[in-house]
């Protein structure tokens, strides 16, 4: 069956320092899947993803991408950055800033064609910030730049998406901007990772959940995973769980 | 009036002027051009380290009697290695391993120079700019390295910026994260040998970091920000130089009076971030 997924993981080991990160880490997901990985702070959420983008170096363990090592691939793989990592006054346009996306497409001897910024504005046009194009970043609230963001990785026209914490921060039209604009390119085909913090909503989100504490806790379905007994394990008891209506109520302690 | 009249016609006849002028304008432009990346990266304390690790090098360059930028490319890089190093196997954070490498390569190069009595390399030029030194050589070096690092930086302008945006993407898409690094850090090292003459080793570091930061206050855009960069360096060089004449004071240290001026300038009444600007508004508000 090898060559039908578009991501899969092997006994993925990643420590630093000595200390390991996330230890023994297996699955496979197919193409056109909107995934989640959840856990509790310091799970490896986001050690995972940088991880599969290749970016760490990786103890031991094998991460094959649409068939290939990671390598090969850069050009498909779309990551959007926590908020946290991005320097707000850093002086770029939001339209700069999403025209990055078509950097991997570019040598360093190309320049920037028609076709390129068709692309962007196609991409802003999709997340509702063609009017923010000539801000600085740092003017936008949290969840038209968490849009910024999102438009630049669409402008990678990217087959495999990482999004950290996307919705950390985002107001609640951005949020459905952007899940709704997830679910299209799911149903294009293209795999997306979603680190995810928070709970509730897991169930409405994503097809599968990955549900993680340095050791892959649990993987399925986004129905069968979201259990009480498998988020306990996760988190360790420091959640509060009611069951009601065949939906889980989170809350956190 | 009378001192620029004065100034303009001493410029047209000596050459020393000139060539000072020529250098200070040169360094200008580089430094403001390669500031901008020093002062987003958050690296101004590792811009000085290198700039101050450059000394042994260009002292052992001068002993031994090969060019001065090998020398200080040599123990630039290495100093910017040894720091990595440092950091990356040992507590010791960033800071601190700066600290520690580049005052070592610094009493390095002061203790080489010491022990030469008698030699023509003086410590005090070196340190501080002998402008009036300037040969039609060192010039053509200048320029040499100008050209080097604009073309560059102009060259994998993407690269260089989207490594210093976001060097999580950057990474991502297979741009070399680690060499720009370190190519930056061979560029600093470059920089700093062709202002010795104009502003010397301990305040190189304003050139780069001045200039590129009173254009960070005026612009929200990386492309401007180089540009106004390095028209403010090229300001400062050119003033500095005539006030130095004029008044008869040390060249380097009047081209970065005139560069902090000009941050006063911008920091103050910056039509957007400027103090007077903020005070204005939150009277309005009141």
């Amino acid at each position: 069956m090898i060559g039908d997924f578009a991501v899969e993981i092997k006994d993925l080991t990643i420590s630093y320092h000595g200390i390991k990160a996330l230890e023994d880490i297996s699955f496979q997901i197919p193409y056109s899947q909107l995934v989640g990985i959840i856990g509790p702070n310091g799970a490896g959420k986001s050690t995972l993803i940088k991880g599969i983008m290749g970016l760490l170096h990786i103890e031991s363990g094998n991460i094959r991408i649409f068939n290939e090592t990671v390598q090969k691939v850069y050009k498909k793989i779309a990551y959007v950055p926590q908020h946290s990592d991005i320097d707000l006054a850093f002086p770029i346009l939001v339209e700069e800033a999403v025209m990055m996306g078509r950097y991997p497409h570019l040598s360093w001897w190309q320049r920037i064609t028609q076709k390129d910024k068709e692309i962007v504005a196609s991409a802003l046009q999709k997340l509702g910030i063609c009017q923010l194009k000539k801000r600085q970043i740092g003017e936008l609230s949290g969840g038209q730049r968490q849009r910024v963001f999102l438009a630049r990785a669409l402008a990678q026209q990217a087959d495999l998406f990482f999004l950290d914490e996307p919705f950390a921060g985002t107001d609640v039209m951005s949020e459905e901007i952007i899940i709704n604009q997830l679910k299209e390119l799911r149903n294009e085909g293209k795999t997306i990772f979603v680190v995810h913090h928070d709970l509730s909503k897991v169930q409405d989100y994503f097809d599968e959940v990955i549900l993680l504490n340095k050791k892959l806790v649990k993987h399925g379905s986004s129905q069968d995973v979201f259990c009480v007994e498998d988020l306990c394990e996760a988190y360790n008891g420091s959640i509060k769980i009611a069951e009601k209506n065949n939906r889980l109520l989170v809350v956190g302690q | 009036m009378e001192n620029i009249e004065f100034f303009i016609s001493s410029l047209k006849s000596y050459q020393y002027l000139q060539k000072a002028m020529i250098a200070g304008i040169l360094v200008g432009v580089i430094c403001g051009f390669i500031g901008c990346f020093i002062i987003l990266r958050g690296m101004a304390l590792m811009g000085d380290a290198i700039s101050h690790a450059v000394l042994p090098g260009v002292v052992i360059a001068y002993l031994l009697g090969f060019s001065f930028f090998i020398g200080a490319v040599i123990s630039g890089v290495i100093t910017a290695i040894g720091i990595g190093y440092i950091t990356q196997n040992s507590k010791i954070k960033d800071d601190s391993a700066i600290g520690i490498m580049f005052t070592a390569a610094f009493a390095l190069g002061i203790v080489l120079i010491t022990a030469q009595r008698g030699t023509e390399v003086h410590l005090w030029h070196i340190l501080f700019g002998n402008v009036l030194a300037v040969l039609r050589m060192d010039l053509w070096l200048t320029l040499s390295v100008g050209v080097v690092v604009i073309g560059i930086i102009l060259l994998f302008y993407r690269s260089f910026l989207l490594s210093t945006f976001d060097p999580v993407m950057a990474q991502a898409i297979g741009i070399p994260t680690k060499a720009i690094h370190y190519i930056l850090m061979l560029m600093l090292s470059l920089v700093t040998v062709a202002a010795l003459n104009t502003v010397g080793i301990v305040l190189v570091v304003a050139m780069l970091i001045t200039p590129g930061a009173t254009a960070y206050l005026l612009t929200d855009r990386f492309c401007i920000m180089l540009v106004l960069s390095a028209v403010f360096g090229v300001i400062s060089s050119i003033f500095g130089v005539y006030f130095s004449f004029i008044y008869d004071v040390a060249t380097g240290a009047s081209i970065v009076l005139v560069a902090s001026f000009l941050f006063a300038l911008a920091f103050l009444f910056g039509p957007k971030q400027g103090v007077v600007k903020k005070f204005d508004d939150w009277r309005q508000k009141a």
